[in-house]
């Protein structure tokens, strides 16, 4: 399987699809991140769970369970192209989904173990994948993609985020 | 926590509601139908997969991958409904996804860990629930439901396809 083309996915995810391309298979990509993320999100220090980088920013925290939130939306929507869904797909605020959650409430070893498991899950449905069912497309958001394309975007999203834990916060 | 009232969901999911609140503590319930269900499927003869009981009805498998997808797509809704969105969440046709799903080339037993394997990870997000979420509204396909009746459709409608495979399968 190869890295999407443009007409793939939204162009504001083009980024994303960059990060997990040339990285090998996209499956085994996000086989490897399952334990890759929970290794690195179980070892952040305690005393930077609640730690923002500037004023209106995410805590560590609060990304954690937006990378939660992020896996299931993707799963979501992945599952309705793979079984030919052709009605449009809701989109969804990311910060009204984060701020609307007291992940303070939570441990980060909590939310690191709810991310481990999602992923876990979902990787049942990557898995079993057929090549007809890579190739399906659906609509989510307002733009049309295939269901390879989403699968660059979920491990591209995941990168990109880890990326900023790693710049900016840690 | 009390089971739902009427006007906590739709008239079409009343059988599940009703199924669900036989069964005491309904976070407890889901908690335990993640095993019980595993090993319902675990101690069939693996061949019996594929038995349907008649023609035009889904086989073993099938019903499973059908409880699968249902607990994504139900788990989708929860977490949105939770973090407090407005938009109508579509529905899906459960016959067009069985039929694009090929659930009769897997294996019964990898159904069973895939069922397993998303409900644990669902269960870190059912506990993480407040009480302030258990009553917040959503729509879905044109009827409004709390997140709550939401937790008691999805053990209600796993209960009621179990029930249906032990009457009509074995």
């Amino acid at each position: 399987m190869s890295a999407p083309l443009p007409n793939e996915y939204a162009p504001l995810q083009a980024n994303y699809v960059q990060i997990a391309s040339n990285r090998g298979d996209i499956i085994k990509l996000l086989n490897k991140l399952k334990d890759d993320t929970y290794e690195f999100l179980t070892q952040i220090p305690r005393g930077k769970a609640s730690f923002a980088y500037a004023e209106g920013k995410w805590t560590v925290k609060q990304v954690i369970s937006h990378l939660i939130d992020s896996e299931r939306i993707f799963a979501y929507r992945l599952l309705c192209f793979s079984r030919g869904e052709r009605k449009e797909l809701p989109s969804f605020d990311q910060d009204q989904y984060v701020f609307a959650v007291d992940a303070e409430d939570r441990s980060l070893k909590n939310l690191a173990d709810e991310f481990k498991a999602t992923r876990e899950a979902n990787l049942y449905l990557f898995n079993n994948l057929t090549p007809e069912q890579l190739t399906l497309t659906g609509s989510a958001n307002g733009y049309f993609m295939t269901v390879n394309g989403l699968l660059y975007v979920i491990a591209g999203h995941e990168m990109h985020h880890l990326g900023i834990l790693r710049d900016r916060y840690l | 926590m009390n089971a739902p009232q009427p006007d906590e969901y739709s008239p079409m999911q009343a059988g599940y509601v009703q199924l669900a609140s036989e069964n005491g503590n309904i976070i407890e319930l889901l908690t335990e139908l993640k095993d019980r269900t595993y090993e319902f499927f675990m101690q069939l003869p693996p061949e019996k997969g594929d038995y349907a009981y008649a023609e035009d009805k889904w086989t073993v498998k099938q019903c499973l991958n059908h409880m699968i997808d249902t607990e994504r797509i139900l788990a989708y809704r929860l977490l949105c409904f939770a973090r407090s969105e407005k938009q109508t969440m579509p529905g899906f046709d459960q016959d067009t996804y069985e039929a694009v799903a090929h659930s009769n080339t897997r294996t019964l037993a990898s159904l069973a860990d895939e069922f397993r394997t998303v409900r644990a990870g669902n269960i870190f997000f059912i506990n993480s629930l407040t009480p302030d979420e258990l009553v917040v509204r959503g729509n879905a396909t044109g009827y409004t439901i709390t997140v709550k009746a939401l937790l008691y459709t999805m053990a209600g409608h796993e209960l009621h396809h179990l029930n249906v495979l032990k009457e009509r399968y074995l």
